[in-house]
């Protein structure tokens, strides 16, 4: 039984998410939650991150990467607790403390800020499936098919990316334990020493720019209030975010193993680290059927920021339209996508070396201070009992 | 009459959309459904880097040609040349010329022509680099003479001459120590790193009988390093010419002589140029003590004329570098398990069934000639400012102090002791 304490009138309930009775099409289970952590996580940070970290991190990619997780830990932490103690939604505790309004403001912006999330994984994963799966340059439109993909999971709710975390699940883990099987042998670990060489401002520099990549807690606080929760439930949900953190870390210690000084030439990882495994001399590129088997993954993946986005979205306009707020999330995306289509590196130096704040607002500040809204209530409810 | 109505079963919309999202995830991942047009795809199994007298780079793909041939015959190899001031200008050209689009991404084997080592080889090494289409595991090889010769000969061994190349400095080859097989990103690594050096193999390109000659004269060698100036021929040829070798029935044109490639030297490179050509002695030395050698094969001479073939397995290098009163120190420890394999006299039974028993003073022949060939490596290497036994490296992640500290002249300041410790199994 959840100590609720944000209790109090949640005005300005929206139609999508009825005071009463959580919507079901919008709830997921605590197992839904904890592969999203473990599985979900992982995989779009193993195309373009090792390569951008290593420019600026050189052989300490481990510690900026260390030190991301460990702040995004505190992050992701604070609102796993939060949903322990209360069945509110984002929505209804802004909406509690600050009134309706307010909360409609907060989730359009938020809505933003997850489409603007998104605008750099998408970008990078059609570089990726362009530059690496196809052997001449093919036409932008080869990447139209995601956003048919992606626009059907946004208009189904939040149980949709749950069930996506289902089937994400047993495809990681087919895929990346034998990548990993691959390529490990191929790593020489030492190649990571000296520790602290790049000096620490080379490490804040190489995390500050994956920011985009890490702030997975902001998509989590859409998810308070839409939880199942079950016994142990922050055991499990911790343990699965540490899953999820040391497989990017393995990958990371792995990949420079392997490169070391022409890491930062190996833009699309994930499809490389493989390729010298012994085996493959004989029986031909078979890692690529794994790469294929994560992609799917990775595909999940990029839609979770889309699907959330349109959640929020009909939220703020307080609309119950799915549909409609899928279409205008995904067409936002898809002409962001083809504008930007011949300025990657523009774009990413934009949003890693410029925007970073925006992600650390959204993705670091935000879910840590959301157990406020709710400790205060309790608080002044106390003060008023004395 | 009774009317026969034919019921189409109906879908739902939401059953319509996810066919369509299956049909276009389908597409996503279909890499164009993997369709090469073959007539107008150049399928680039080795590329031969030279430089022209004018600076150009001259480029020769060894193509492989899928159809077979009109005598029955297995899938032929052409070599086609193309120049530029850059190696894809190159390519371009060979792509102009043919109208087949070059595809490198079964390039498996990149030969350097002498022209080529003689400056930065990362000017055209560059280009495989940037290309993500191709993979960096493919092999390295210099070349004495020009690498086009080296890829339009004939091997005995194999119909491709990338294909008999390939096995030459296959994977299985480094395991015997016999050559110092590397691939594209390791020896990148090298020149990146802050010792900027490296090695590959040399090849000779033989006539059939030089080949036992050359291999009976670099065993005998073991006086170190050969200089890499002026031991190669002359470049035949304009380059520019980029004639395209082949492309008619094979039955048809003049028998080429047949070559042997002898790969058993080793280049070294300090920052992107070859800086001396290490002996085979030296070269299986070097392999035994930085690769990962599986099982060798080591002559041993006794003074009485006698010469024994020892077989030595269970290699175990170990490599260090640390500072010893204020200077830096190298250290390599090779173990390895020795058996009898062969000998020039004739033995008795007992002898020849006791394999594993190996006499002392073989073994401390085997002991010498491998710490002398080590040491012969090493000062050669040293005198060129080659680190390839990766002393600044070792000292930089181990010790960084003293690194930071020396590293301009580490290599010079350099103490080395090789400890060969070879035994029997008996």
């Amino acid at each position: 039984m959840k100590n609720d304490l944000a209790a109090g009138g949640a005005a300005g309930q929206p139609q999508n998410s009825s005071s009463g009775e959580k919507n079901d099409k919008h709830t997921i289970t605590t197992r839904q939650l904890c592969f999203m952590l473990a599985f979900f996580l992982p995989a779009n940070k193993l195309i373009l991150l090792p390569a951008v970290l290593t420019q600026y991190a050189e052989n300490d990619l481990l510690l900026s990467a260390l030190a991301v997780f460990a702040a995004q830990g505190v992050a992701v932490f604070a609102l796993l607790w939060l949903m322990t103690r209360t069945d509110k939604t984002l929505f209804e505790l802004i909406a509690a403390k600050f009134g309706a309004w307010a909360a409609r403001i907060f989730y359009f912006l938020f809505s933003l800020y997850l489409l603007f999330s998104a605008v750099l994984p998408v970008t990078e994963h059609r570089l990726y499936i362009q530059n690496t799966m196809y052997d001449t340059l093919p036409t932008i439109l080869i990447f139209l098919p995601f956003f048919f993909f992606s626009g059907y999971a946004a208009a189904k709710g939040l149980q949709c990316a749950g069930r996506a975390a289902d089937v994400s699940a047993p495809l990681f883990l087919f895929s990346v334990p034998v990548l990993i099987f691959m390529s490990v042998a191929s790593a020489d670990f030492t190649q990571l020493l000296p520790v602290g060489a790049a000096g620490t401002g080379r490490i804040f520099s190489g995390a500050a720019h994956i920011l985009s990549w890490c702030s997975d807690a902001a998509w989590l606080a859409v998810f308070l209030g839409n939880v199942r929760t079950e016994r142990r439930f922050l055991l499990k949900t911790g343990v699965s975010y540490a899953c999820g953190a040391a497989c990017v870390l393995f990958f990371l210690a792995i990949f420079y193993g392997i490169f070391s000084a022409v890491a930062l030439n190996e833009s699309f990882a994930v499809i490389k680290i493989a390729r010298y495994y012994n085996a493959l001399k004989t029986l031909g590129r078979i890692d690529l059927l794994f790469i294929y088997v994560l992609s799917l993954v990775q595909l999940f993946a990029l839609t979770l920021p889309v699907q959330l986005s349109a959640h929020t979205m009909g939220m703020a306009f307080n609309a119950d339209m799915p549909p409609l707020f899928s279409a205008i999330v995904n067409g936002v995306l898809l002409l962001v996508v083809l504008f930007t289509s011949k300025s990657f590196p523009s774009l990413e130096q934009t949003i890693n070396g410029y925007l970073f704040p925006v992600f650390l607002l959204f993705g670091y500040a935000l879910p840590v201070l959301c157990p406020l809204l709710a400790i205060r209530k309790n608080r002044r409810k106390g003060a008023k009992k004395a | 009459m009774k009317k026969h109505t034919f019921y189409m079963p109906r879908l739902r919309g939401e059953k319509i959309i996810l066919l369509v999202v299956f049909f276009v995830v389908i597409l996503f991942f279909s890499t164009d459904f993997g369709l090469i047009d073959i007539q107008k795809t150049a399928i680039i199994l080795a590329a031969g880097i030279d430089r022209t007298e004018d600076g150009l780079f001259s480029v020769t793909a060894q193509i492989a040609v899928p159809e077979a041939s009109k005598s029955g015959g297995a899938a032929q190899a052409i070599a086609v040349s193309g120049s530029g001031e850059t190696v894809a200008r190159a390519f371009q050209e060979i792509n102009t010329k043919t109208g087949w689009f070059p595809k490198l991404i079964f390039c498996d084997l990149i030969v350097l022509g002498e022209t080529v080592t003689k400056n930065n080889v990362f000017d055209c090494l560059g280009y495989f680099l940037r290309n993500e289409q191709m993979s960096d595991n493919c092999l390295l090889a210099a070349c004495e003479g020009s690498a086009r010769d080296a890829l339009s000969a004939s091997s005995p061994t194999e119909d491709m001459t990338a294909l008999a190349l390939q096995k030459i400095l296959a994977t299985e080859a480094k395991e015997s120590g016999n050559i110092s097989t590397v691939n594209l990103k390791d020896f990148a690594i090298g020149y990146f790193s802050p010792h900027k050096s490296g090695y590959m193999p040399f090849l000779y390109l033989l006539s059939p009988e030089e080949g036992g000659a050359k291999s009976e004269e670099n065993a005998q060698s073991g006086a170190g390093g050969q200089s890499a100036a002026g031991k190669g021929k002359a470049e035949r040829g304009k380059a520019l010419s980029a004639a395209a070798q082949g492309g008619k029935d094979p039955s048809s044109a003049p028998q080429k002589e047949e070559k042997i490639f002898y790969g058993a030297c080793t280049a070294v490179f300090y920052d992107g140029k070859l800086r001396a050509v290490l002996g085979q002695e030296e070269s299986f030395a070097l392999n035994l003590a930085v690769g990962k050698v599986r099982q060798a094969t080591l002559q041993v001479p006794l003074p009485d004329g006698t010469v024994y073939a020892l077989t030595l397995t269970n290699v175990r290098a170990k490599t260090t570098a640390r500072e010893e009163n204020g200077l830096p120190r190298l250290q390599v420890r090779l173990k390895a398990v020795a058996r009898i394999s062969d000998c020039t006299t004739p033995k008795d039974i007992e002898n020849i069934a006791a394999t594993n028993t190996v006499r002392q003073r073989l073994r401390r022949g085997a002991e010498t000639i491998l710490s002398d060939a080590l040491a012969t490596a090493f000062e050669t290497c040293r005198r060129e400012n080659c680190d390839i036994f990766g002393v600044a490296d070792r000292m930089r992640k181990y010790h960084t102090a003293f690194y930071n500290a020396c590293k301009d002249t580490l290599l010079q300041r350099t103490a080395a002791t090789f400890e060969v410790s070879v035994k029997d199994s008996h």
